[in-house]
């Protein structure tokens, strides 16, 4: 359980690291270039809800659950 | 660490963006196969300056409220003058057919406006009054926001008549 | 002073007008603040989703209809507040159990108790003879370490040439109802809480959560980090054993980051950490036992072990107390606790040749039960002129079998824990499916899909999961329909 912990946080560190270099100015796409990611297929989940149906599906015949549901992207819009 | 390289990003790009205080520069956009006029023609006027695209929802949002407030005072020396950003113009002339506007829209695919103006976010907007000055820049749109803009263009044209 | 031309009041705004104008009378305050009031009602893109959603197994076993009805609205730009209602109904058959197809190559009951007596060709296994000869040289307990050697060989996956028999339970037809209702305040531009909660009801299962959430966003909205904690308190029944009145609450941790890499391509990584504790057995699920003694097993002189009381037994023995269903045959038992672990990666790319974006994840599931587990997702979405959104999908799921999961045992175990849930056991899913979405004017979509879904032991990654080739094998097809509203 500490072994998994303990992986779980390196994993955790390094892409603060490589999200810290990406965003440290390299990557750039600026706020009006966000039209592709603004179309509703690019979301993270375009179809949520049908999403939720499937997973109580699968939850009741799997024994995984959990791992999706995260937020972002999008056209970043204010 | 994101937190200080985000820091280092907007504190490296502020340096270039146009902010209060700053005269409202011209860029290479078209409207409607003619050049933007360039920001000067828009002297002796209080301009909202409005960068938009159809993909963005609290600009769609914006454009209704902005039209009737341009309506309102446009015989008061206020013009909104709307830049569209989006990569196919043709998006942007479908979406104006069906909801059209009263205020000049001008059509900037190759995205050479935003950069003069760096822009940090959708929608942003300059305020900039009669002499050309920006006066106040307006990121986002919200519930409530027509309120704030129509007070401080009022205060403008106010202000430039006194 | 500006001269300013009052508000254009076309006739649609007739009633609006008409306030206006009878609030606007000498002395009464405030009258193009009414105006604005109105014009600013703060509802705002509320919205109506209804998803349908049928299941069912071949074989006639288990069928379910789901329906999901959802309303949501923005106040004031900033709430969200989405309340939904679930029915589920469901029937058909399910495993119950299962046991070997035939007797006479194991050990009889008797048998478990004196091992080292009937199972002389046990003795004889090399596993054995090894464990003893070690055990020796070492000065070691030889009887206990022969026992050992002995019952982690029956304890071993069933071979393949051990035929297993599955016995279905019908499931009566059974109405589980839900309500959820979930609230997220954006609190500026960049931070964003959530709070949810809800409760489910169904004859022999209670269920209410809360979830508390935030969501920051930063680097100019390129960079997303959100987390969350949830808590769930369940309520375990049975319709069939009265007796059963349990337990059980989990705690979620959550943690997510999700980063536009690119004009056209995002990524995300979720992780979470559940602790589940309580009673997690399933209380209809039964296994079967060789050997196992209940304490009034050896009061009776059959053994003469000077046992008086059951009471007595329990001291003089480690008893589990397992509840009987049968002869050999026991309600399930699984630990007490459970700790999950999910790692899940996620990659979106826009490909503006087609249009059309390709989402690319991956999961990794692993718990203290020893269970491990792998699932791949592709999905490719794909627009028409028209309104017109098409997805095909494929999902490939692959999990390794519970530490204390047989499809029946030969003997007991230290532990106490025994399940023979196929759910619990090793095998692998593919999934292909197609889900097809249309826009029938700006405010309606339409949606309908179907997928399919064959669920084997050998599908199993590296093969090795049950290989008896019938057992716990299914498929299944799932087919949804769904309308949503924005108004």
């Amino acid at each position: 359980m500490i072994n998994r912990l303990i992986n779980q946080l390196i994993l955790w560190i390094s892409f603060g690291i490589v999200i810290a270099m990406l965003n440290g100015c390299g990557l750039e796409v600026a706020a009006w270039e966000r039209g592709n990611l603004a179309k509703p297929h690019m979301a993270l989940d375009p179809e949520p809800t049908i999403s939720v149906l499937r997973e109580h599906v699968q939850v009741s015949k799997e024994s995984t659950s959990g791992g999706s549901s995260n937020n972002g992207g999008g056209c970043g819009c204010n | 660490m994101i937190i200080f390289s985000t820091y280092f990003c907007l504190i490296s790009q502020s340096v270039v963006a146009a902010e209060t205080g700053d005269i409202a520069q011209g860029c290479d956009a078209v409207q409607q196969k003619t050049k933007m006029k360039g920001m000067e023609a828009y002297r002796g006027k209080v301009v909202y300056l409005d960068f938009w695209a159809t993909w963005c929802p609290p600009c769609r949002k914006s454009m209704p409220a902005l039209n009737k407030l341009r309506n309102e005072l446009v015989s008061s020396g206020f013009e909104v003058v709307a830049i569209n950003l989006d990569e196919k113009q043709e998006d942007a002339e479908q979406y104006l057919k069906k909801y059209p506007v009263d205020y000049p829209v001008i059509f900037d695919s190759t995205a050479s406006c935003p950069k003069v103006y760096e822009l940090k976010g959708m929608p942003t907007s300059y305020l900039i009054d009669q002499q050309g000055v920006i006066q106040d820049v307006h990121i986002g749109y919200r519930h409530g926001d027509i309120k704030k803009i129509r007070n401080k263009v009022q205060a403008l044209l106010e202000g430039g008549h006194d | 002073m500006a001269v300013i031309k009052p508000p254009n009041k076309s006739t649609k705004h007739g009633l609006k007008a008409l306030t206006a104008a009878a609030l606007s009378l000498p002395g009464v305050c405030c009258a193009e603040g009414l105006g604005d009031l109105l014009e600013d009602f703060p509802i705002h893109s509320p919205a109506a989703d209804y998803q349908y959603l049928h299941y069912e197994e071949g074989g006639k076993r288990m069928k379910a209809d789901v329906h999901h009805g959802a309303l949501s609205t923005s106040l004031y730009d900033r709430l969200k507040v989405t309340a939904s209602y679930d029915v589920d109904i469901y029937s058909g058959a399910t495993p119950e159990f299962s046991r070997p197809d035939t007797v006479t190559d194991v050990v009889t009951r008797a048998s478990a108790v004196a091992f080292a007596v009937s199972a002389g060709a046990l003795l004889d296994n090399p596993s054995v003879v090894a464990a003893r000869q070690q055990a020796f040289a070492n000065g070691g307990d030889g009887l206990k370490a022969e026992t050992d050697a002995v019952r982690a060989l029956l304890q071993r996956p069933i071979p393949s040439s051990f035929k297993t028999n599955e016995v279905l339970a019908d499931h009566p037809e059974e109405t589980r109802k839900s309500v959820n209702l979930s609230f997220e305040y954006e609190l500026d531009d960049n931070l964003t809480y959530t709070l949810s909660g809800g409760h489910s009801s169904e004859p022999d299962y209670k269920s209410s959560y809360v979830y508390i959430g935030a969501n920051y966003e930063l680097n100019q909205k390129l960079t997303n980090i959100s987390g969350g904690f949830g808590y769930t308190l369940d309520r375990v029944k049975s319709v069939s054993r009265p007796d059963v009145s349990e337990k059980k609450d989990d705690q979620i941790y959550r943690l997510g980051l999700t980063q536009i890499l690119g004009k056209n391509t995002l990524a995300s990584i979720g992780t979470s950490y559940t602790r589940r504790s309580g009673f997690l057995s399933n209380p209809y699920k039964i296994v079967y036992i060789r050997g196992l003694l209940e304490a009034e097993d050896y009061i009776d002189g059959f053994f003469d072990v000077g046992i008086a009381t059951p009471e007595q037994a329990r001291e003089e023995f480690e008893i589990q107390d397992l509840w009987m269903a049968g002869v050999d045959l026991f309600f399930e038992r699984r630990p007490k606790a459970r700790n999950e672990w999910v790692f899940a990666p996620k990659l979106v790319q826009y490909v503006p040749k087609l249009d059309g974006s390709l989402h690319l994840g991956y999961r990794y599931y692993s718990d203290s039960w020893e269970i491990d587990s792998h699932t791949i997702d592709i999905k490719w979405y794909q627009p028409f002129s028209g309104g017109w959104l098409f997805s095909p999908r494929f999902r490939y799921y692959s999990q390794s079998k519970a530490e204390f999961f047989r499809p029946f045992f030969l003997t007991p175990r230290a532990d106490g824990n025994y399940s023979s849930d196929f759910r619990l056991s090793g095998y692998g899913t593919i999934s292909a499916g197609l889900q097809i979405e249309k826009k029938i004017v700006d405010q309606v979509s339409l949606n309908v899909g179907a997928e399919w879904t064959t669920h084997k032991g050998g599908l199993k990654l590296g093969g090795n999961g049950m290989n008896n080739s019938s057992y716990a094998d299914i498929d299944y097809f799932t087919v949804t329909a769904g309308v949503n509203i924005k108004f």
